[in-house]
């Protein structure tokens, strides 16, 4: 029902709530934003008062120091290259899971979803090894092979979301004569197009903030990718926090401009019979 | 969309897969591209004149210092070297090390800390042999401690490239004197909590632990368990769990060790409130701004003192002697950062890198950067730190090691020690004592039991 | 418009099915041909290593040079099954999953349907909720530390200048609260995943429909059950899946908050596994957990689909 016609008490309620929520959930932001104006010794020994001057040294320096020029470069390189890959390859496999009948389809589909239920962790090595027989050791190709790989979710998200199309504009089109790839393409893509910009966003923020593979595959400094270079500002015993936070305040700009482009369409309706944005 | 019919364009099946190849097709070109890029895949010693160097000089000083020590070497050398700094987190590096050189294309050289990750690369047949360097191009170079934690079955794994005392203490002259307390008053454990329970008492914090992060309680037990041991013990019995054969003579089990633990129990009402649930960064910084009067942190802590320099009047002091104890009170904690190659390097370019290292002039310079003490033969007045400060903290650093005598330092114990058994022990047994989730003699008990394992392992 | 039942018209379906058996062996070379390109990454570059992994558990190795490795057969598992750290931290992934699913996964759904309704501002707040996933989970592990920190800390400092400072707690160092500090944590970076997906969800129910049972005077309850539930149970399905998969794997906030301590009191299934098989040398050891958890895992997730498979017009 549309909120405006909710009782007034529930309507204060949700007011109440939903601000209660916002606070305590952009609590650390806005502190990530206040001490990037502060010195790095008054970040932490006076972390809650406000900065005395606004200084954007730490940010400046952050990414000096950092090279965040090529992190930069790397990461939005390899995360548009597996994000596309993924919406493609992915949106396929949801298709065929979603609509067709074929012998297997739910063994596989067990199969495909089963890669969701095994911690990155104990696959890292073993993916080292196959990466490094393959010649691509500290590679930036092999980051994108993994992520090409992180199957599980998308199908899963992207299969539900095509399941919520209703059967009887599918079967319409079969009955004027369209095929499989036309239905999928014509019909269900724009029914489904909030899901696959919300994979889309879901899978940027993942392969851009992802420490692991990077971790793992990659040693020379040309390769490195963001979150590495978040890491260098934790040295051996001290922690850097003026670079550490203009860091982070760096790197978080990225995924907030893709979230910006996409968020329309993520809640964008498409219902039978016309588009309500 | 026309409502009656959805499929009004005149996109044919053959349109659709030409569109999809197509896509594909430049998604695989672009990601190729992202390969070939300039920049990937550095092989170890590929290309003559160039070795790769792995280590974890990665925050923005050492950084700085390690770039200027390689450039430095490829002016005089025309050898080239790639440097491969990694996160520094130990959780982190020490398995990127062993990942690397097991790798088809490992570093030249990497960083490593000393004790049984060297002895487990050494065994796997990842490392090449030094011996002959160590007795060639560098004899009479070597300083006690240089091949410490490197060597295994007689031959040479490793050379130092720099060690820090682990167990000293700072002190903030100005703090302790509004509460009448001075350096004298640290004579031995016992007057040292004596004052510090005045501190306390009185509304001050005479001691701050980053204990959340476990390694600082390990530290603390380090410490104690040396001061009742005596380095030589100390060390026998760290040894047990990753040396072949060792002797059992010392056990964890042992009266002294459990009263160690017991010593630890003793700073707990001197802590600051809460001190289970902080970070070490923070007090790190909640010493440097003046808000304590202790701090047990090892000679590295000289780095944060540069970068943050305190406004109160500094000193530093090894750790006091424990009454009692098998141990004196100047015997040292070291902990060696050690430089390893791959047995895939080429041995010439290596042997003149180590050759370089340790000429005296390279040695100063790089001991005044780091702040460490590199154990090879140079004039130590020639170390130039700019600070009057820290050259004077610094002095005193490298008197603990010069008074601690030959037979007085011992490696640090998460060194030393096989990794599961310090981290699930020492540190997390650290934490545990303090919340009373375990008791000194269960403690003891616990790791004497795993390090009879793990010898039986070895065997 | 046509007016359609929620559970698909049956008829219609066997009439188009039983056309052509030709349809159905197309349908088989197209599902296969469609499945088959996202299956080439994924079997190469994830199956292979997971099969990988799963077979290293049966071995004894430290992780470096794999001529060393040593078979060991059924040791780790046998090993495992007495291992009560393992056993303490599967307690504490449950209590994660509790808290994840009430939290994150119903408060999540209700957040997205008063957004959804039109409240004013909805689109900030899906921002502001949102917001939280950009820093990367480590950043937000650090800050959070800053957070729960006893001395320098916004919880303390608040509570004691509410008076409340008795209830002061040295958050990250208590047995008691390390656990639910850093679950809250995840809950807090992720909250806004799951408001994402029931958003996307909801905005598949067609609000004419809304529309044309109130005029006829059904009840919220009615609505909700039979008309919004059946277009979300899909997604609704994979959120709770998800949210139950994460609290099993919670691994990245605990190793930066509190590496599983204190006193292992915090410690998860993965950062268990971390710290033998990443951090220690026993990858094999770890390797087994690894397969535990896998297995576990997989039972939920088929128990899961199971029950959300009824209703479903789709077989």
């Amino acid at each position: 029902m549309k909120f405006a016609r909710y009782a007034p008490w529930t309507k204060v309620g949700s007011y109440v709530w939903l601000i209660l929520l916002a606070v305590v959930v952009i609590a650390p932001l806005a502190w990530l934003t206040m001490s990037v104006f502060k010195d790095s010794n008054a970040i932490v020994t006076t972390p809650f008062s406000l900065p005395t001057s606004f200084s954007w040294q730490n940010v400046v320096d952050a990414w000096n120091v950092g090279s965040f020029a090529i992190l930069f470069k790397n990461s939005i390189l390899i995360t548009v290259v597996s994000v596309f890959g993924i919406l493609v390859l992915e949106g396929l496999a949801a298709y065929a899971f979603s609509r067709l009948n074929f012998p297997g389809r739910n063994i596989w589909f067990v199969i495909f979803l089963a890669g969701q239920f095994v911690p990155a962790q104990i696959i890292a090595l073993p993916s080292f090894l196959q990466i490094n027989a393959l010649g691509l050791g500290d590679t930036q190709l092999a980051l994108i092979l993994q992520y090409l790989s992180w199957a599980p979710f998308a199908v899963l998200f992207l299969r539900a979301s095509m399941m919520s199309v209703p059967r009887e504009i599918e079967e319409a089109a079969m009955i004027d004569g369209a095929g499989r790839l036309r239905i999928l393409f014509q019909v269900i893509l724009p029914m489904c197009r909030s899901a696959f910009a919300t994979v889309g966003t879901i899978y940027s923020l993942w392969i851009y903030n992802d420490f692991l593979f990077p971790l793992i595959y990659v040693r020379s400094p040309e390769n490195a990718t963001v979150p590495l270079g978040l890491s260098q500002f934790q040295g051996l015993f001290t922690t850097f926090w003026g670079y550490l936070v203009g860091a982070i305040f760096i790197a978080v700009w990225p995924p907030l401009i893709v979230y910006g482009l996409l968020s329309r369409q993520i809640s964008s309706r498409f219902i039978a019979g016309g588009v309500k944005a | 969309m026309n409502d009656n019919n959805p499929l009004n364009t005149s996109l044919t099946r053959r349109g659709v897969f030409r569109l999809g190849g197509g896509i594909a097709l430049s998604a695989g070109m672009t990601a190729l591209l992202a390969a070939c890029t300039p920049g990937s895949a550095s092989g170890g010693g590929a290309g003559s004149g160039t070795l790769t160097f792995m280590n974890r000089w990665s925050d923005p000083t050492s950084k700085k210092n390690a770039q200027a020590l390689f450039d430095a070497f490829t002016k005089s050398s025309g050898i080239k070297v790639a440097n491969q700094t990694q996160p520094s987190s130990g959780d982190t590096y020490q398995p990127a090390v062993r990942n690397a050189f097991s790798s088809s294309n490992p570093p030249s050289m990497a960083t490593d800390i000393s004790g049984p990750e060297i002895y487990n690369l050494a065994k796997a047949g990842v490392l090449m042999d030094l011996t002959s360097i160590a007795n060639g191009k560098l004899k009479g170079r070597l300083q006690a401690g240089a091949t410490a934690g490197a060597e295994l079955d007689g031959k040479v794994w490793g050379l130092s490239d720099g060690a820090n005392v682990g167990n000293c203490v700072w002190v903030n002259h100005d703090y302790l004197a509004k509460y009448k307390v001075s350096d004298s008053d640290v004579k031995d454990l016992e007057s040292w909590i004596a004052a510090m329970t005045e501190i306390k008492k009185a509304g001050g914090t005479p001691v701050v632990i980053g204990a959340k992060d476990q390694w600082p309680g390990g530290h603390y037990l380090n410490d104690l368990v040396q001061r009742r041991l005596g380095s030589t013990n100390a060390t026998a019995l760290y040894n047990r769990s990753v040396v072949k054969g060792a002797p059992d003579t010392v056990k964890w089990t042992d009266d002294q060790v459990v009263k160690a633990f017991e010593d630890y129990l003793l700073f707990k009402p001197v802590f600051q409130d809460g001190f289970l649930g902080e970070a070490s960064a923070t007090t790190d910084s909640l010493f440097l701004s003046g808000q304590a009067g202790f701090y047990e942190m090892g000679s590295w802590f000289l780095s944060g003192i540069r970068q943050n320099k305190p406004s109160f009047d500094i000193g530093v002091l090894l750790f006091p002697e424990v009454t009692g104890g098998k141990g004196t009170g100047k015997e040292v904690t070291l902990g060696n950062d050690t430089i390893i190659v791959s047995a895939k390097a080429d041995k010439d370019h290596v042997e003149q890198f180590f050759e370089y290292f340790t000429e005296p002039a390279t040695l100063a310079k790089w001991a005044g950067d780091q702040f460490i003490a590199p154990p090879y033969n140079y004039d130590t007045s020639k170390v130039k730190i700019a600070d009057s400060t820290l050259k004077g903290l610094f002095a005193d650093v490298n008197k603990f090691s010069a008074d601690a005598g030959p037979d007085g330092a011992a490696l640090f114990n998460d060194q030393a020690i096989d990794v599961n058994i310090y981290t699930k022990y020492i540190w997390q047994g650290s934490v545990g004592l303090m919340s009373g989730d375990v008791a000194p003699d269960q403690l003891a008990q616990q790791l004497e039991d795993a390090t009879v394992a793990a010898q039986e392992k070895l065997s | 418009m046509t007016a359609f039942s929620i559970t698909g018209s049956v008829g219609g379906r066997d009439r188009v099915l039983r056309r052509s058996r030709r349809r159905r062996l197309l349908d088989g070379l197209a599902g296969y041909g469609l499945i088959a390109p996202a299956g080439v990454f994924y079997l190469g570059f994830q199956v292979l290593p997971i099969l990988f992994a799963f077979v290293l558990s049966f071995f004894d190795w430290n992780g470096i040079n794999l001529a060393t490795a040593r078979f060991v057969g059924f040791a780790n598992y046998v090993e495992l099954f007495g291992d009560d750290s393992f056993w303490r931290s599967v307690v504490h992934n449950l209590l994660a999953v509790v808290l994840i699913l009430v939290i994150q996964c119903l408060g999540s759904f209700m957040l997205a349907g008063i957004i959804n309704a039109g409240i004013r501002g909805g689109r900030f707040f899906q921002l502001v909720f949102f917001a939280p996933m950009v820093v990367s989970t480590v950043a937000m592990g650090m800050l959070a530390i800053f957070i729960f920190s006893p001395s320098q800390g916004l919880l303390n400092s608040l509570l004691r200048d509410m008076g409340l400072g008795a209830l002061a707690q040295p958050w990250l160092g208590s047995s008691t609260w390390a656990l639910p500090a850093v679950v809250i944590t995840a809950i807090l970076q992720n909250f806004g995943l799951s408001v994402l997906m029931f958003i996307s969800g909801l905005g598949q129910v067609d609000p004419a429909m809304l529309e044309a049972a109130e005029i006829d005077g059904a009840s919220q309850a009615t609505i909700l059950w039979r008309i919004v539930f059946p277009v979300i149970r899909p997604v609704a399905s994979v959120v709770f899946l998800l949210g139950i998969v994460s609290g099993f794997r919670l691994f990245d906030q605990v190793y930066v908050m509190t590496s599983g301590g204190p006193y292992h009191s915090s410690d998860t299934i993965v950062t268990y596994l971390y710290s033998i098989a990443f951090a220690g040398n026993r990858v094999g050891y770890g390797n087994a957990i690894g397969v535990v958890l896998f297995l576990i895992l997989l039972v939920v997730a088929l128990v899961q689909l199971r029950l959300t498979r009824g209703g479903r017009a789709n077989d």
